[in-house]
C-alpha cells in the first residue's frame, strides 16, 4: 500500500493545525474524529442535507480573505492546504452572534442536529456581499440545508432578523470587519488574512506515487459514488494549487478553465452576457455549496445523463480540450459520450478547457429542468435550446435534452429541423415530432418513460414560452397538446 | 421562554451519542444486511471480512447470549436472520472493527447463500395469498348495507397510498459500555427507554436491573425511533458483551433507510354514498395495511387507522374492514400520526369524488358533515367539548375562504397554463396511547440544597421540546425562574417502566406526573414556610423564587426556604406518577373512551401548478389549530410547522419506490426528497383558538405532535384541484395514487398523450445517476 499521507497546513477557525493524513481523506472525518469539532454534524454524506456545512476561506490576490460555504463531506483534507476552514465553534463568541441569537428567538432549532448547519449557511451568506441581505438571500444562503423538524418558517423568519438586524452596517467594502465589528464574527477573523500570507506552502516530499491517481475536482460526485474508497487511494486534487484562469474569448468563442465551479460560471460577466438567465439557472443546480466546488469538467466527465450543465452546454455547441501529457486535441461535446458513462477520453486524458460560441444578437439560449423538489435535486429531465430567428424563419437551432436516454443527448434531427423554416407555431409542433424519435427513454427512480418522453416534449415547447412568448401564438402550440 | 436547549444546538455544543468523547479501546459496529428480499440462508460467508484489517470479529445469531429474538409486540423479529431473511436489508451479522471504515470495508467482503422465494411488496397480494399479521377484523356502525340504497349519490374506488420514510437528520445509533458484575449501560437513540432495556436485557440474558438506557436527546424521532432503535442497541450491547469493550453503532444513511421501516403505505377501497344535501350517510372502507415483514408496531397502527377512518365527520353508517398484510419490506413502524392519517385520507378522497360526481366542491360536503358535541364515534366515544366546527368557522371566515375561491375561479378563468387551487382539511384527532396500559407518566423532581432543581421524566427529547415543557411546568408549579431548572436525560435507572414517547402524549404524561412531583415537594415546603411565619400552609406561595405569605411578599427566598426545608428534615425530592382518568378501549370489540380528549383544527392550501412543466408551488397554509392554552407558544408553533411540513411532504414530494424484488431504490437523500425551506408555502399563517382550557393537559395544553400532519393533506387535494381546472383526469383515474409528484401531476394533465412505443432494445443501463 503506498503512503498516502501527506502533510497538510492550514486554519482551523483560531488555530493552526499542521497535520499528516490522506488527502482524500473528507473534512468531515478529520473534523468530526481527529478534532472532536463534533457542532458539524454528519447526516447524509452526500451533500443532500448539509449538516455538515463548514465555511472555507481563500486568501484573494488582493490579500483579502473570501469565504464561500462547503459541505465538509464532500471536501478533501488535501485541499485545505494554506486556507482557512471554519466550523460552527469558530463562529461562537461570548455573546450569541445575530443569527445565533434569531435562530433561539423565532424557535428555529427543535432536534437541533441540523441546526449547526443552518446557522453556519446563514453566516457564510452574510460573509459573501454577493448575497442580498433580505429573505431572498436568506433562502440561497439555505439551499443546501434540511431541516427535518421546523416547516423551515422560523428559520426562515431568524434569518431575516438577523438581516435585518445587521443590514445597516453591512455597506462597506470590507465585509468581513464589519461583521466583526457587529459582533457578527469573532474578532479573530480579522487576523486571518496575514497569517493565511505567512503560511507557507508545504514542501513536497518529492515521492511520486506510482499508481495511477484518481482525478478529482470537485468531489462532489466522486465522494457520492466512492465515498468509503478514496480515502485510501491516491488522489490528484485539480483543485488544489493554481486558481482556474478566467473566462476569455478567442475568435469568437468564450473560453472557459476545465475547473470552474458552477457557482463561478453563473457570476462570470461574459458568461452572463452570453447566457443572460444563467443566474436563475444556478438556483436549480444543487446548492450553493455544492455548486461551489462542483466543477464543469466534473460534470461533463462524471458522464451522466441528466448532467445539467453539460445539456446546457451541448446546446451551445461546446467544444472541449483534452490534454494528454500536455498534447492537446478538440472534441466537439456531443460526440464526447460514446455510451453509458463511456467516454471518448483515455483515462490519463484531462479535459482542461471549454468553449463555446459568443451568442450572437439574433440568438437566444434557454435552460429548462424539472425535478421533484425545485432545489437540490436531480433532474428528471433537463433540455437546453439555442435559437437563432432572423426575418421570420428559423436560421439555426441547438437543442438538448438530459434524462432520456444513456447519456446527454445533443438532438441533431431537431435541431436541424429548425433551419430555414417559418417562425410559426406549426413549425415548433413539427420540430417537437421530429425530437420525439430522436429519444427513448427509460422508467427508473427519477420517473416512468412515459413521464419522461411527456415532460421532454413539455419542456422542448417550454424553451419557446420563454423565449418568445411575445413573438410565437404560444396558444396554437398549447391548443395541439 | 424559548426551547431549552436551542443555545446548545446553535453554538454546536449540544451533543448527540457520537459527540461524546469515545471512551477508550471503543469498537464500531457494522451490519451486513441480505441482498435479497425473500429467501432460505444456505451460508453467510464472513470469511473474508474477518481479514479486513482493523475487523476484531464477526456476530451472528449463534453469538447471541440470551433470547436472540425482539419485537415490539410480539418477539416474532430475529436481531439476525438465521433460516430465513424476509426483506432486503435484514442483518445477517455485525461487523466489529477498531473503526467504522474498516468495519464497513468489511461489510462488503461478506457474502450470503440465499435461496430465493417470491418476493411480495404489494399488500393486497399479501392479503390474497393469506400473508396476514393478524386476522382480518370488521368494524361497523350502524347498517352499511342497508343505507346504500338511500344515497342518491354512490362513489367507489380505490387509492394507492404510499408509505414515508422519517428522514430523522440524526441517524439511528447506539453505544453500549460493559459494566461490572455483568451489567450493561446502553447510550441509544431511542424514544423507548424502557422497551430497548427490555430487549438489550433479552438478548443478553440479563435482568432488567442489570441493564440502564441513558437517553439525552434525539436529532428527531418522528416514530421510527419508536421500536426501530431497539435493533441497534441490541447489537451493540450483544458486541459489547462478547467483545468487552464499549461498542458502538451510528447507521449511515443508506443503511438507516434501507434497514429500518417507514410509515405504512395502504392499498384502500372506499365506498360513500350521500344524499342529495350532502349528508354522508355511509362509508364503507377496507385498508389494506402494507405492514412489511415482522409485526413491529403494525397492528396499534392498524387500529389508529379504524378509529380516525371518519376523522372529524358525523357518518350514521360505518364499515372499516382492517387487514395488517405481511409482505417483504422492512416493517413499518410508527410515523407521527400512527396510522391516523391512512384513516383520514380514504375519506377525503371519497368526498372529492363524491363533490366532482355531485357537482359541488369537496369544502361543501365537508362542511355538512362535521362532527359536534354529543356525537357519538364509531367506536362508541362522544364527542365533549367539541371545537371541530369553531375551527372550521373560524378559518372560513378569517381566511376569507369564499373570497380565496373567487381569486382562484378568477385567476383559472384568465390563465390558460397557470392554474391555482385550494382545499380544506378538517382534523380531529384522539389523544391517547390507544393500548390503554401505556397511558402513565413519571417525574422525578430534585430540589438541590442550593436551590437547583432537577426534573427527570420519561419523556424523551427529540427536539418536539418536552425538557422546555417540563422546565416551564415545575418553574410555575415552585414560582421560580426557568434557569433553576434543568432537565436531566431520560435514564431507566431513574424512571422505570417508561412509555415510549409518542402518541402527542409526552408532554400530558409526564408533565402531570411533574405536576404532582412538584406539588408534593412544594407542599413539604410551605409548611416549613408556614411554621416560621405562624400562618396556615395554604397561605404560602412562592412567586418569582420569593416566599409570599398571605400574597404579601417575605424577606424569604427560594433559596432560604429550600435550606430551611433541607435543615428540617423534610423532603426534597418527589416521585410524581399519572395516568388519565376515565380511559378504556376494548380493541377487540372496538368500543370504549380511547381518547383523553381531541384535538382539533381546520386547514387551508392554496397552490399554483405550471400546466406547462407539471410542477407546482405551494402558495400557503392557513390553519386554526385548538392548541388549548399553550406552554410554550415558540415550542407549540414549532410542533404545528413541522407536523404541516411532513404531512405535505408525505403527499407530494416524498416517494419511496421499492422496486418487484424489494430493493429500496430511493435509497438516499439524492434520491428521496424532503421539503427543503424554497419547497414550503411562501406564506405560512397560524391562528390559535382563544379562550380553550383543556382539564386534561397540564396548564391546560392540548397535545400538539401529531395532529398537525394531517393538515398537509390539504396540498393533496389542492393540487388536484388546480391540475383538474386544466384536464379532466378526474374521468380516467382509475387508482387515486399519493404522493402527487410532478410526474403525477403532468400525467394528469396530460392524461391522453399517447405512450411510447415501446422499444425493442433492451433497456439500457442506468440513466439516471
Amino acid at each position: 500500500m503506498v503512503n498516502l499521507l501527506q502533510k497538510i497546513s492550514f486554519i482551523l477557525n483560531d488555530r493552526l493545525v499542521s497535520t499528516s493524513v490522506p488527502a482524500g481523506m473528507l473534512v468531515l472525518d478529520f473534523l468530526r474524529k481527529e478534532e472532536r469539532l463534533t457542532g458539524t454534524k454528519e447526516g447524509c454524506k452526500e451533500g443532500d442535507c448539509g449538516a455538515c456545512s463548514v465555511i472555507f476561506g481563500e486568501l484573494n490576490e488582493d490579500g483579502t480573505v473570501g469565504y464561500t460555504p462547503m459541505t465538509a463531506c464532500l471536501m478533501p483534507m488535501g485541499e485545505l492546504e494554506g486556507k482557512h476552514v471554519v466550523t460552527i465553534e469558530g463562529l461562537n463568541m461570548e455573546k450569541l452572534s445575530p443569527v445565533q441569537n434569531a435562530m433561539v428567538d423565532c424557535g428555529g432549532s427543535q432536534c437541533g442536529y441540523c441546526t449547526p448547519g443552518f446557522v453556519v449557511s446563514m453566516t457564510a451568506g452574510l460573509m459573501e456581499p454577493r448575497v442580498p441581505l433580505d429573505k431572498e438571500g436568506v433562502l440561497y444562503a439555505i439551499s443546501g440545508n434540511l431541516c427535518r423538524c421546523t416547516g423551515y418558517r422560523s428559520i426562515i423568519e431568524a434569518g431575516v432578523q438577523a438581516v435585518d438586524s445587521l443590514a445597516s452596517r453591512l455597506n462597506g467594502p470590507d465585509r468581513i470587519k464589519e461583521l466583526c465589528e457587529a459582533e457578527a464574527l469573532p474578532s479573530y477573523f480579522m487576523t486571518i488574512p496575514e497569517r493565511l500570507a505567512e503560511l507557507k506552502p508545504a514542501v513536497s516530499d518529492g515521492s511520486k506515487i506510482d499508481t495511477d491517481p484518481i482525478y478529482l475536482g470537485g468531489g462532489t460526485d466522486l465522494y457520492v459514488q466512492r465515498g468509503d474508497e478514496i480515502p485510501e487511494l491516491p488522489v490528484d486534487l485539480l483543485k488544489k494549487g493554481e486558481a482556474p484562469a478566467p473566462v476569455y474569448t478567442e475568435d469568437g468563442m468564450l473560453v472557459l478553465d476545465a475547473r470552474m465551479s458552477f457557482e463561478d460560471f453563473a457570476m462570470d460577466r461574459l458568461v452572463q452576457e452570453s447566457i443572460p438567465q444563467v443566474k436563475d439557472y444556478n438556483l436549480l443546480i444543487a446548492s450553493w455549496p455544492v455548486r461551489t466546488r462542483a466543477t464543469l469538467a466534473g460534470n461533463i466527465c462524471n458522464a451522466s445523463p441528466i448532467a445539467d450543465m453539460t445539456c446546457l452546454l451541448l446546446a451551445l455547441e461546446t467544444e472541449l480540450t483534452i490534454s494528454n501529457a500536455g498534447r492537446l486535441r478538440t472534441l466537439p461535446l456531443k460526440d464526447f459520450f460514446l455510451g453509458y458513462k463511456r467516454l471518448n477520453k483515455k483515462p490519463e486524458e484531462q479535459v482542461v478547457r471549454i468553449s463555446f460560441p459568443v451568442c450572437k444578437p439574433q440568438e437566444s439560449v434557454n435552460w429548462e429542468k424539472v425535478s421533484k423538489r425545485t432545489w437540490l435535486d436531480i433532474a428528471t429531465v433537463n433540455s437546453a435550446a439555442r435559437i437563432e430567428v432572423g426575418e421570420g424563419v428559423f436560421l439555426s437551432a441547438g437543442f438538448a435534452l438530459g434524462g432520456v436516454a444513456a447519456t446527454p443527448l445533443y438532438l441533431t434531427e431537431a435541431s436541424s429541423y429548425l433551419s430555414g423554416k417559418t417562425f410559426e407555431p406549426s413549425t415548433v409542433l413539427e420540430m417537437i415530432d421530429v425530437a420525439l424519435e430522436e429519444f427513448q427513454p427509460i422508467s427508473d427512480v427519477r420517473g416512468s418513460a412515459d413521464y419522461k418522453r411527456l415532460l421532454a416534449r413539455q419542456l422542448l415547447i417550454a424553451h419557446f414560452e420563454k423565449l418568445f412568448k411575445d413573438e410565437l401564438k404560444m396558444e396554437e402550440i398549447y391548443a395541439a397538446l | 421562554m424559548r426551547h431549552c436547549d436551542s443555545a446548545l444546538h446553535v453554538t454546536g455544543r449540544s451533543q448527540y451519542i457520537d459527540d461524546v468523547p469515545a471512551p477508550a479501546g471503543m469498537l464500531h459496529g457494522a451490519v451486513f444486511g441480505s441482498p435479497v428480499a425473500h429467501g432460505l440462508i444456505r451460508k453467510i460467508d464472513v470469511l473474508a471480512a474477518r481479514e479486513v484489517p482493523g475487523v476484531r470479529g464477526v456476530v451472528l445469531y449463534g453469538d447471541i447470549p440470551g433470547d436472540p429474538m425482539i419485537g415490539a409486540l410480539k418477539n416474532d423479529e430475529p436481531l439476525f436472520a438465521k433460516d430465513e431473511v424476509l426483506f432486503m436489508g435484514q442483518p445477517l451479522a455485525l461487523i466489529v472493527a477498531e473503526t467504522p471504515e474498516s468495519a464497513r470495508r468489511a461489510v462488503k467482503a461478506c457474502s450470503a447463500l440465499i435461496d430465493e422465494l417470491p418476493v411480495i411488496t404489494c399488500p393486497r397480494e399479501a392479503f390474497e395469498k393469506s400473508e396476514l399479521l393478524q386476522e382480518p377484523r370488521v368494524f361497523q356502525k350502524g347498517d352499511v348495507e342497508t343505507s346504500w340504497s338511500e344515497c342518491t349519490n354512490i362513489v367507489e374506488g380505490t387509492i394507492d397510498l404510499a408509505g414515508q420514510e422519517h428522514l430523522y437528520l440524526e441517524t439511528n445509533r447506539a453505544r453500549a459500555i460493559p459494566r461490572e458484575d455483568g451489567q450493561m449501560s446502553v447510550y441509544s437513540s431511542t424514544q423507548s427507554p424502557s422497551a430497548t432495556q427490555k430487549h438489550v436485557a433479552g438478548v443478553l440474558g440479563l435482568p432488567m436491573h442489570k441493564v440502564e438506557i441513558d437517553v439525552k436527546r434525539l436529532g428527531g424521532g418522528f416514530g421510527g425511533k419508536e421500536d426501530q432503535a431497539t435493533h441497534w442497541a441490541c447489537m451493540a450491547a450483544v458486541a459489547a458483551r462478547l467483545f468487552s469493550v464499549p461498542v458502538q453503532i451510528v447507521l449511515n444513511r443508506v443503511d438507516d433507510m434501507r434497514m429500518t421501516g417507514k410509515r405504512h403505505p395502504y392499498i384502500q377501497d372506499y365506498k360513500i354514498g350521500l344524499d342529495d344535501e350532502g349528508k354522508i350517510l355511509a362509508y364503507e372502507i377496507h385498508h389494506y395495511q402494507n405492514s412489511g415483514a415482522y409485526m413491529d408496531l403494525s397492528a396499534p397502527v392498524l387500529e389508529r387507522t379504524v378509529l380516525h377512518s371518519s376523522n372529524a365527520y358525523a357518518i350514521p353508517n360505518v364499515k372499516i374492514h382492517a387487514a395488517a398484510c405481511r409482505t417483504n419490506l422492512p416493517p413499518n413502524t410508527a410515523y407521527r400520526g400512527f396510522g391516523g392519517p391512512q384513516g383520514m385520507f380514504p375519506l377525503e378522497v371519497a368526498i372529492e369524488k363524491a363533490a366532482l360526481k355531485m357537482g359541488v366542491s369537496a369544502d361543501w360536503i365537508q362542511s355538512r358533515n362535521l362532527i359536534s358535541d354529543g356525537y357519538v364515534m364509531h367506536y362508541g366515544q362522544e364527542q365533549e367539548a367539541c371545537n371541530m366546527q369553531r375551527t372550521w368557522d373560524e378559518a372560513m371566515e378569517e381566511f376569507d375562504v369564499e373570497g380565496v375561491r373567487a381569486r382562484v375561479e378568477a385567476f383559472n378563468a384568465e390563465n390558460k397554463m397557470l392554474k391555482k387551487g385550494f382545499a380544506m382539511m378538517p382534523v380531529c384527532f384522539g389523544i391517547s396511547f390507544t393500548k390503554t396500559f401505556l397511558n402513565q407518566g413519571s417525574s422525578l423532581v430534585h430540589v438541590y440544597t442550593d436551590g437547583s432543581v432537577s426534573v427527570t421524566t420519561g419523556g424523551i427529547e427529540m427536539g418536539q421540546g418536552i425538557s422546555s415543557n417540563m422546565i416551564v411546568i415545575c418553574s410555575r408549579v415552585f414560582g421560580i425562574p426557568p434557569e433553576r431548572i434543568k432537565s436531566n436525560s431520560t435514564n431507566t435507572t431513574r424512571i422505570a417502566n417508561i412509555s415510549p414517547s409518542a402518541a402527542s402524549a409526552t408532554t400530558d404524561l409526564n408533565g402531570n406526573a411533574t405536576i404532582l412531583a412538584c406539588r408534593e415537594i412544594l407542599e413539604g415546603m410551605q409548611k416549613v414556610a408556614a411554621k416560621e411565619f405562624g400562618c396556615s400552609p395554604d397561605d404560602i406561595m412562592i412567586k418569582n423564587a420569593v416566599v409570599h405569605c398571605f400574597g404579601e411578599p417575605t424577606e424569604m427566598t427560594w433559596e432560604q426556604l429550600v435550606l430551611k426545608t433541607y435543615f428540617s428534615r423534610v423532603q426534597l425530592m418527589a416521585h410524581g406518577f399519572y395516568t388519565p382518568p376515565n380511559v378504556s378501549y376494548d380493541p377487540a370489540k372496538n368500543e370504549g373512551r380511547p381518547f383523553h380528549y381531541y384535538t382539533y383544527g381546520t386547514c387551508m392550501i392554496e397552490v399554483t401548478v405550471d400546466c406547462l412543466r407539471g410542477t407546482y408551488k405551494l402558495d400557503a397554509s392557513r390553519i386554526v389549530h385548538d392548541l388549548g392554552r399553550t406552554i410554550i407558544p415558540t415550542v407549540d408553533r414549532g410542533q404545528i410547522e413541522g407536523g404541516l411540513a411532513q404531512g405535505i411532504g408525505w403527499v407530494t414530494l416524498e416517494e419511496l419506490t421499492f422496486n418487484d424484488d424489494g430493493r429500496l431504490t430511493s435509497h438516499a437523500l439524492s434520491t428521496y426528497k424532503a421539503p427543503d425551506a424554497e419547497f414550503m408555502p411562501s406564506e405560512m399563517q397560524l391562528k390559535l383558538l382563544e379562550n380553550v382550557e383543556n382539564p386534561g393537559g397540564p396548564l391546560g395544553s392540548k397535545a400538539v405532535g401529531e395532529p398537525p400532519f394531517m393538515y398537509g393533506i390539504a396540498a393533496f387535494f389542492a393540487i388536484r384541484n388546480a391540475i383538474a381546472a386544466y384536464s379532466d383526469f378526474h374521468k380516467n383515474e382509475k387508482i387515486v395514487r399519493s404522493p402527487v409528484t410532478p410526474e403525477q401531476v403532468l400525467l394528469q394533465l396530460y392524461p391522453d398523450f399517447a405512450s411510447a412505443p415501446v422499444s425493442s432494445d433492451p433497456p439500457q443501463a442506468g440513466q439516471t445517476v
